[in-house]
């Protein structure tokens, strides 16, 4: 058969184009096939955002008719989801299909997993109650703990050497490539009222969160300036995103095809290997290129539905299982002194106290974030001003005091609930289709009672911490309803079993020696940090693997 | 503009404000901010007009002329268009669009908010309030948010 | 000023470190300056919504900047305490002479221009080679009439004082105690370095010139870098009519010094109250450079608590005070001297004591200070001052106020 190119790539995210830029640097002919568009312009994008009526919406910077019908996604459309409606379950995370990928809208948070995180049937599965489908993972968090640190020079992540040192047995073998973003006000003053008391067993410490934001000029790119609207868009760049590997992948001399959605990956005739890309094109053509390695790059939910619809890399049964998130939650109150919220990026600390511990045999473990958007998701600002105007009959420079006084004491605390793998938590195909005739994937989703009970500890920590904080107002939360937090993992996981686990610790598929999945997909379990970090160390570390297996086709090209 | 010319016995002004200086002069009492910018004024008023509160905004305007200007001319304010409850929510609509640049859709139960020009979500009054910046504008540099706001009163 | 070629004795090493700190002190005063000149809001009008965009962009650069320039005078303030000196504040006010420092390259406040940015590339410039070809072009832009680019880098400065560190003994050289070197916790820098030893010598020079120059290999997140795209895209950003302008129009080089002889090629600010304002600046400005001198040299073992609050005042006054006085100033007058230009902080010193080696003392004189200069704010915000330096004085009585209560040497 004759080869278009040594690699295919099917999505230009953060793995994807990772990789896509390392095996163009190893001398390999690469190309990207992207399903969505090219976004305009950041000067462009702010533009849309300031405009938007819901600011909150993750979609606005990103609106694109042609894209949105021929490539939709559940950030495009409230409806590509086909799950039961309430009161069932939802599952509440969503991604974008765009050059650059879903990370044009993270927040940036680059926490790495805990060593535990790798093992948790080790560990902790002992009790009666822990989920059957929680897994060690086939590899430690030595063997990932090189690439991380690859990654965060890779993405430019920003944290402290010394609060960072060791968490929870983790250790760090290089410094972070700059040091940490500063605190803000807030978390300092939160901090002094908190640190060292004890709660649930455990004892709070307010550390830097690690980002990959700039907090220097890095990469050519500059430090973050605080424009606080890093989810949906950075202004400036100072954030990471996608984008940048894709622009290092073209410049390595990668081939990237725009608006082209890849429908069918085609198993050859004679073997198991899996040469054929098959896409469609806006306009309806359907094409097909043909690669010596395909990688599948395409986030958690398209990745397997892909797989799904040629029918491939499934003698697991597992693609599209073990869906996973990790379930957000926020609380809201009113304390005594200003502490100005709205300013910098809308989290630089959190306590990393609740992720891990014996208590893990019954219940998930948690993040917390301490956050400085104040009560935004309450309609703050927009709610007061009407509220003073229209009921207070304030004006003038009493108007401007009352608001000052009310909005700046206004925190936002919120939490990040591991959620257990469960078996029957998937991505299939729905039969409703696109405007391309692609199936929309049908997601059925209940968190574990696992997570449940993580997520009312939870609740109940960031409650403890307002109680320090002397807090007032404190609006009330309901511990069964959760929101998403944009992680997707899960739906290709990782193992040694051929008979329970889609890829190998490489990342190749266990069925098809040719065919690979980059991205969050192949993640067995999850712990509670924010997944992006990880997913890069992986995505490195398999196309070295990759590079190696295409050994004597290609020769190293360098950085141009 | 009509010319008025001036006659020694009467304190007729050369020209007479027009209904954008009119509603300049009331949002800089019910703003409280001085600096506010005739560009963004007719942005604002346009929309006011073309809205269902166009005739509320008219009432107030007239109310307003008949105001005389000066110290009590706030407190006069207060009384005759802010506490009345017909008016208010024209008040808190004007005053939320200089603070914001959003108009409340008034037929809608929730919160439903719509914006005009970048320009005029970049020149919010509530941002400096509150010691903050617009969302998606710098706030500055690098680790401003470690201190208390330059901006705040 | 002449360099020793060698340096070999602790009193050479601590003339260039006193070098490198006015340097330091200087170029951060221009690079604020600057900041401050540039425009913030749409209402202040020469700028729509996209250009504010890059303004701020551009704020963001020079304020970045401004500050890793204060954190490598925090470098070489814990390097000379290190080796048993005390932190050097001084400097020769606005404009210097060029022929005040071998970089050749005069130290002056101007307002963000092409004029400031040219300055700026040439403070910074590595000192391998002269200006590119692109880099001749870029700098001689805008038709200025220095016919002439001659530099002498900044690097160079502390090529000389590395090769001190690494030439003299160490064990003759460190006897600065450990507990006097400014860390996190008290500085608020992360990347601040505690000197006690040649190695951590050499890593806080590596920061300075890493930072400033970059290395050879990749110049583009140095400062140099970024002073080369701002100016770069100042360029690309001017069409013919195209009324964009994003610098308040502040005379160069202001000062409150009305004599003659004490500043004398600096521009006096004539307009009463906006010099008022200027001289206030300046006392604040000295209050601050005085306490953080003295934090630096004062030895904390004990007393960290105490000298935390009374650096956490002191730093206070850099973001609350000083940065909305001087952005304030650029939107009051100059003085009918000036037509059509506004004024903006001389940063001018004049003499001074030193705050006193006991805790006590210093605490007491640095209170005694803040309440006169609160004083002088409090009258001062009666008039019609611009938003900006209202707040400024507003929070100068807030930081005046809660003295007692933040410091407790």
């Amino acid at each position: 058969m004759k080869l278009d190119f040594d690699v295919v790539v099917v999505g230009a995210g953060v793995a994807g184009a990772m990789v896509a830029e390392r095996l163009s640097l190893a001398g390999a002919r690469v190309l990207i096939l992207e399903a969505g568009s090219r976004n305009p312009s950041r000067t462009q994008m702010v533009g849309s955002y300031a405009i938007a009526p819901i600011k909150g919406l993750l979609h606005n910077p990103y609106l694109n008719a042609e894209s949105d019908a021929k490539a939709p996604s559940p950030d495009s459309s409230r409806s590509y989801y086909d799950q039961p409606p309430a009161p069932h379950t939802q599952y509440e995370s969503t991604y974008e299909r765009r050059t650059g990928g879903s990370t044009w809208h993270w927040l940036g948070h680059t926490p790495r997993m805990l060593v535990s995180d790798f093992l948790m049937k080790t560990r902790y599965g002992d009790g009666p109650n822990f989920p059957p489908a929680m897994v060690d993972w086939p590899i430690r968090y030595d063997d990932l703990e090189p690439w991380y640190c690859e990654a965060e020079t890779e993405m430019g992540v920003s944290g402290s050497d010394e609060e960072w040192k060791e968490v929870f047995g983790t250790k760090r073998s290089k410094p972070f490539p700059m040091s940490m973003i500063w605190p803000s006000y807030s978390d300092n003053w939160i901090a002094a009222r908190i640190n060292g008391k004890k709660f649930d067993g455990a004892e709070y410490l307010v550390r830097s969160t690690p980002a990959a934001r700039n907090s220097t000029f890095y990469d050519g790119r500059p430090p973050c300036a605080g424009n606080s609207i890093c989810v949906p868009l950075c202004p400036i760049g100072a954030k990471y995103d996608g984008s940048v590997h894709v622009g290092k992948a073209l410049q390595a001399g990668a081939v990237l095809w725009e608006q082209c959605v890849v429908s069918k990956l085609e198993k050859d005739a004679d073997d198991d290997s899996v040469h054929t890309v098959q896409f469609i094109t806006y306009g309806g053509e359907h094409r097909s290129v043909a690669a010596a390695i395909v990688v599948v790059a395409a986030h958690a939910i398209e990745t397997p539905k892909l797989l799904l619809m040629s029918g491939l890399a499934n003698s697991s049964d597992q693609v599209g299982r073990n869906l996973m998130d990790h379930l957000s939650k926020s609380a809201f109150g009113v304390v005594g002194e200003s502490l100005f919220p709205f300013r910098g990026p809308p989290s630089t600390s959190g306590i990393e106290s609740f992720r891990d511990g014996e208590f893990r045999k019954e219940r998930a473990g948690f993040r917390v974030s301490l956050d400085n958007d104040g009560w935004s998701r309450l309609n703050s600002p927009y709610a007061e001003i009407l509220d003073l105007v229209g009921n207070q009959k304030l004006i003038g420079a009493e108007l401007q005091s009352a608001l000052f006084e009310r909005v700046s004491r206004q925190v936002r605390l919120s939490c990040s609930v591991e959620v257990a793998p469960v078996s029957s938590n998937r991505v299939e195909l729905s039969t409703a289709t696109d405007a391309l005739g692609l199936p929309h994937p049908k997601i059925t989703f209940t968190p574990p009672e696992y997570s449940y009970k993580g997520l009312a500890h939870a609740v109940k920590t960031l409650a403890d911490m307002f109680r320090l904080m002397d807090a007032t107002n404190i609006q009330p939360i309901d511990p069964k309803t959760y929101d998403g937090a944009g992680h997707i993992m899960g739906t290709c996981r990782m193992g040694e079993n051929p008979k329970s686990s889609v890829v190998d610790s490489d990342g190749r598929t266990h069925d098809h020696g040719n065919l690979f999945i980059v991205g969050s997909s192949v993640f067995p379990t999850v712990g509670s940090p924010n997944p992006t970090l990880t997913l890069a160390a992986l995505a490195l570390r398999t196309a070295q693997r990759i590079s190696v297996q295409l050994g004597a086709r290609t020769k190293p090209r360098g950085k141009s | 503009m009509p010319r008025v010319s001036k006659s020694k016995n009467t304190l007729t002004p050369a020209k007479l404000p027009s209904t954008l200086d009119d509603f300049l002069a009331l949002s800089r009492v019910l703003t409280g901010v001085q600096t506010l910018d005739a560009g963004i004024a007719g942005q604002y008023l346009d929309r006011l007009n073309s809205s269902p509160l166009q005739p509320g905004l008219t009432t107030i305007l007239d109310r307003f002329r008949h105001i005389p200007p000066g110290p009590a001319a706030a407190d006069q304010i207060k009384k005759k268009i802010v506490a009345d409850d017909e008016l208010r929510p024209v008040v808190s609509q004007i005053i939320l669009l200089w603070y914001t640049s959003a108009m409340r859709d008034s037929e809608s139960a929730s919160l439903a908010l719509r914006f005009g020009t970048p320009e005029g979500y970049f020149s919010g009054l509530v941002w400096t309030i509150i010691g903050a910046h617009p969302p998606g504008l710098s706030g500055g540099y690098f680790g401003h948010w470690r201190y208390a706001p330059e901006n705040e009163p | 000023m002449n360099r020793p070629p060698t340096i070999n004795t602790r009193s050479d090493l601590l003339k260039l470190l006193c070098e490198a700190a006015e340097l330091e002190h200087g170029i951060a005063c221009s690079y604020l300056y600057a900041g401050f000149s540039l425009k913030r809001d749409i209402v202040e009008c020469g700028m729509n919504w996209v250009e504010q965009q890059m303004v701020r962009g551009w704020a963001n650069r020079i304020y970045s900047i401004a500050s890793q320039e204060m954190l490598h005078l925090a470098l070489v303030w814990n390097m000379t305490t290190a080796i048993g000196g005390t932190p050097y504040y001084l400097r020769p006010n606005f404009p210097q002479s060029s022929k005040y420092y071998p970089i050749h390259v005069p130290i002056e406040l101007q307002p963000f221009g092409p004029r400031s940015l040219r300055r700026f590339i040439l403070y910074e410039h590595p000192e391998d080679g002269a200006p590119d070809r692109n880099l001749q072009s870029l700098l001689k832009f805008g038709g200025d009439d220095e016919a002439e680019i001659v530099f002498g880098s900044v690097g160079e400065l502390y090529r000389l004082v590395e090769s001190g560190f690494r030439d003299i003994e160490p064990k003759k050289l460190f006897i600065g105690s450990p507990t006097q070197q400014m860390n996190l916790d008290l500085i608020h820098f992360p990347d601040i370095v505690s000197v006690t030893g040649r190695e951590s010598a050499i890593r806080a020079i590596e920061k300075i010139t890493e930072q400033g120059e970059g290395t050879a290999r990749d110049r583009k997140d140095s400062h140099f870098g970024a002073f080369v795209t701002t100016l770069t895209e100042w360029n690309e950003s001017k069409g013919p009519g195209s009324g964009f302008s994003p610098a308040r129009p502040a005379i160069d080089n202001p000062t409150v010094f009305q004599e003659p002889g004490y500043g004398a090629k600096a521009n006096p600010i004539d307009d009463p109250l906006a010099s008022q304002v200027a001289a206030l600046f300046d006392s604040v400005y000295s209050l601050m450079l005085r306490m953080l001198a003295w934090g630096f040299q004062f030895d904390a073992a004990g007393r960290e608590d105490g000298l935390r609050g009374f650096c956490a005042v002191a730093i206070d006054l850099m973001p609350r005070v000083l940065l909305p006085m001087g952005e304030g100033l650029m939107l009051m007058p100059a003085g009918p001297k000036y037509p059509g230009k506004t004024a903006g902080p001389g940063f001018g010193l004049t003499r001074h004591v030193q705050l006193p080696a006991c805790p006590t003392n210093a605490s007491l004189l640095c209170r005694e200070r803040f309440q006169e200069l609160a004083g002088i704010a409090k009258r001062l915000a009666k008039n019609e001052l611009s938003n900006p330096a209202r707040a400024g004085c507003q929070h100068l009585e807030e930081i005046a106020a809660g003295f007692d209560t933040r410091v407790k040497l």
